[in-house]
């Protein structure tokens, strides 16, 4: 599963000290486990940390208002491998599956 | 004559803003997404003339679909920019913001949808966002005209780029629009609306799936309900009481038989007034169109109106995603297939808003053969709903499973990309009547226009080809395929040609011919898929390219027969 090769890039990126981009630091206060944004179960909220790999996908996500350091909560999961659903400050946000599978999200402690 | 283009990001209302500024009528929606091309308008601000270009919504000045392509380059060659900008979501738009000043052009930035802020509890710093910027910003409401003159002049005295903003990177871009938010914007609690509580309802698949089908159920059943209703208490009564004898009279004054009278009117008396049958310009030329078309045309826009206005239409495309996703297809592509149920040319043009080309072909070419426009379905109601429900049922089964297995056929053989679905669901809105209205009226007024010439096209045709003997010598050339192969009568040829200019005309033309609800059932559905209507035909030519419309053509051709065949033997029998 390349969800895993992301998540010990993202650690191994971070460091020991903690030093990711400048959003990271702030993630790493909270003691939650970091874990791709399908783990999200309804009505769950966590904390944006990665956004996962390739320029283009993470400028999409970032404008659309998914960024590193905001809060979301999953509304729900479309059956069958569907999109899932996201509140981000108020905002609804469909996503799909595979796409939703590259952000990282740190699940509230 | 200088040029304003107005940009900003999908569904901040640039459309409306566009309207009010330039008094030109523009479709909008609550969706991402409604304006795929750009839209033309002038505009006289204290004395001078302007040219207004309303372009498509986008997220950044990095195109990721064909709309925000047309966007891009719109952008370059415009002389001032406003920046439609929604208000309730500064953060997610002031990256396109940035993006904008740093094309160093004047520009205006229009803080739209300024009247929902206090509702929401956002407070923003309207002076200090100005001096952040370095350009003017306008608080505005669009749909109640709330700010448009102030705009207006801004734009008019804008001469100067933002001193304040430099191209920068990305990165730099992001951290900036995080400081300008830190300084202009505070959030205040607030409590849920009911509308808050439906957009979580709609989108749960344990309560949104039920209540997609039984909505969608119910606007089926009332557009044939209504548009009925309107027929038999507002059409027929009016064509039949008032207009029908009139016109005989008329055209008995100056031409009581002969050519003219016969092109005019037909085979009508007063006697036996027929205006289904009876071919003539004035009167089934006319009562078809207006008595039996434009009825269900109200109703659908109507109805499609309101279920844009809402903001629901992006909901069931989260809801239908996984589904069209099996026919190379996202949710997204609802929007266009909606569309083109109402006309397949909006519909053929909305499916812009797709990213790849294969979904793009996809969509286009399932929407020619499977999605019957509302012109079509209003002559499907007509003709098979004497015969009972069951007949028009059977007629949209069939149409529906041809989406779906053509679908699934045409992911595989076609090649490309189908990304995923990456959609904002906007927030539920309450319809205003009036724009619902205003909206319903352009829409069906424009169907008019568009189908009135070729419409009157199609009865001088016929009237030709039954005055010269065409009919016959076509009957006897292809008569033969239609009655042994499809269990057509002969006749059913002048319908097959001339649904290549109108669907509804055509279909009008099996009424004489005096079949049986199944011959009738099968003739609608070779009708509705063989081949896309003139008007259709241009647009998919322009977006599909030539070798893309010749696949597409072949394939609507073999799938017609096909299925008029299979159809044949399950309904009339060997």
């Amino acid at each position: 599963m390349d969800t895993n090769a992301l998540l010990t890039s993202w650690k191994r990126r971070r460091g020991p000290s903690g030093s990711g981009d400048g959003q990271g630091r702030e993630a790493s206060q909270a003691e939650g486990v970091v874990v791709p944004l399908t783990m999200l179960v309804p009505g769950e909220e966590a904390k944006i940390v990665a956004l996962g790999q390739g320029g283009g996908r993470q400028h999409r996500f970032r404008r659309i208002g998914l960024r590193e350091g905001k809060i979301v909560k999953l509304i729900a999961t479309q059956p069958g491998r569907g999109p899932i659903v996201l509140d981000v400050e108020g905002t609804q946000l469909a996503i799909g599956r595979g796409m939703a599978q590259q952000i990282l999200i740190q699940r509230k402690a | 004559m200088k040029q304003i283009v107005l940009a900003g990001c999908p569904n901040v209302g640039k459309s409306v803003v566009f309207s009010r500024l330039t008094g030109v009528n523009v479709i909008s929606s609550n969706y991402p997404g409604t304006t795929v091309d750009f839209t033309r308008g002038t505009t006289v601000i204290a004395g001078a003339k302007y040219e207004l270009l309303d372009v498509p919504g986008i997220y950044s000045l990095e195109p990721s679909s064909k709309a925000e392509g047309v966007a891009r380059s719109m952008l370059q060659t415009g002389d001032v920019v406003i920046n439609v900008v929604d208000a309730t979501h500064l953060e997610r738009n002031l990256y396109l913001t940035l993006e904008i000043l740093e094309l160093q052009k004047p520009t205006v930035v229009a803080l739209n949808l300024w009247d929902e802020t206090q509702h929401l509890g956002i407070e923003l710093d309207v002076a200090k966002l100005e001096q952040l910027l370095g350009v003017p910003v306008v608080p505005t409401c669009a749909l109640c005209g709330t700010g448009i003159k102030e705009l207006a002049a801004s734009a008019a005295a804008a001469a100067q780029p933002s001193k304040t903003i430099k191209p920068q990177t990305e990165e730099q871009r992001w951290l900036k629009v995080g400081e300008i938010i830190r300084d202009v914007q505070v959030v205040h609690h607030r409590h849920h609306t009911i509308f808050d509580r439906l957009a979580d309802l709609t989108v749960k698949p344990a309560t949104g799936i039920p209540i997609a089908i039984l909505a969608l159920l119910f606007i089926f059943l009332f557009i044939i309900k209504l548009g009925n209703a309107i027929i038999a208490y507002v059409m027929d009564p009016f064509f039949y009481g008032y207009y029908g004898p009139w016109i005989v009279n008329a055209v008995n004054s100056f031409a009581p038989s002969g050519l003219v009278h016969e092109l005019l009117i037909g085979s009508s008396t007063l006697v036996n007034l027929d205006l289904e049958q009876s071919l003539g310009l004035l009167t089934t030329g006319l009562y078809v169109e207006f008595g039996l078309v434009l009825p269900f045309i109200l109703t659908f826009y109507l109805m499609l109106s309101i279920l844009e206005d809402l903001g629901y239409l992006p909901r069931l495309a989260v809801l239908v995603d996984t589904g069209l996703h099996k026919l190379g297809l996202h949710g997204s592509a609802i929007v266009p297939t909606i569309l083109g149920c109402g006309c397949n040319v909006p519909g053929a043009l909305a499916t812009r808003i797709l990213e790849s080309d294969k979904q793009r072909f996809i969509a286009v070419t399932l929407m020619a053969i499977a999605v019957p426009c509302m012109a079509k379905s209003a002559m499907i109601f007509a003709i098979l709903g004497r015969y009972g429900l069951r007949w028009i049922l059977i007629v949209y089964a069939t149409l529906f499973l041809l989406y779906i297995g053509l679908g699934l056929v045409l992911t595989r053989l076609v090649k490309g990309e189908s990304p995923e679905l990456l959609l904002e669901v906007p927030p539920y809105r309450k319809p205003h009547l009036a724009t619902l209205l205003k909206k319903t009226w352009s829409r069906s007024s424009g169907f008019l226009v568009e189908a009135t010439p070729f419409f009157i096209l199609g009865i001088l045709v016929v009237n030709l080809l039954y005055l010269t003997g065409g009919v016959e010598l076509l009957s006897r050339v292809f008569g033969q395929v239609l009655t042994t192969v499809l269990g057509l009568p002969e006749g059913a040829i002048i319908a097959l040609l001339l649904g290549i200019l109108r669907k509804d005309i055509a279909i009008g033309m099996l009424l004489p011919l005096g079949m049986s609800p199944q011959q009738l059932t099968v003739a609608c559905i070779i009708l509705a898929t063989y081949f896309p209507c003139v008007a259709t035909f241009v647009v998919m030519l322009r977006e599909l390219g030539t070798r893309g419309m010749l696949k597409a053509t072949g394939l609507m051709i073999t799938v017609s027969f096909s299925v008029g065949v299979l159809m044949r033997v399950l309904l009339i029998g060997l």
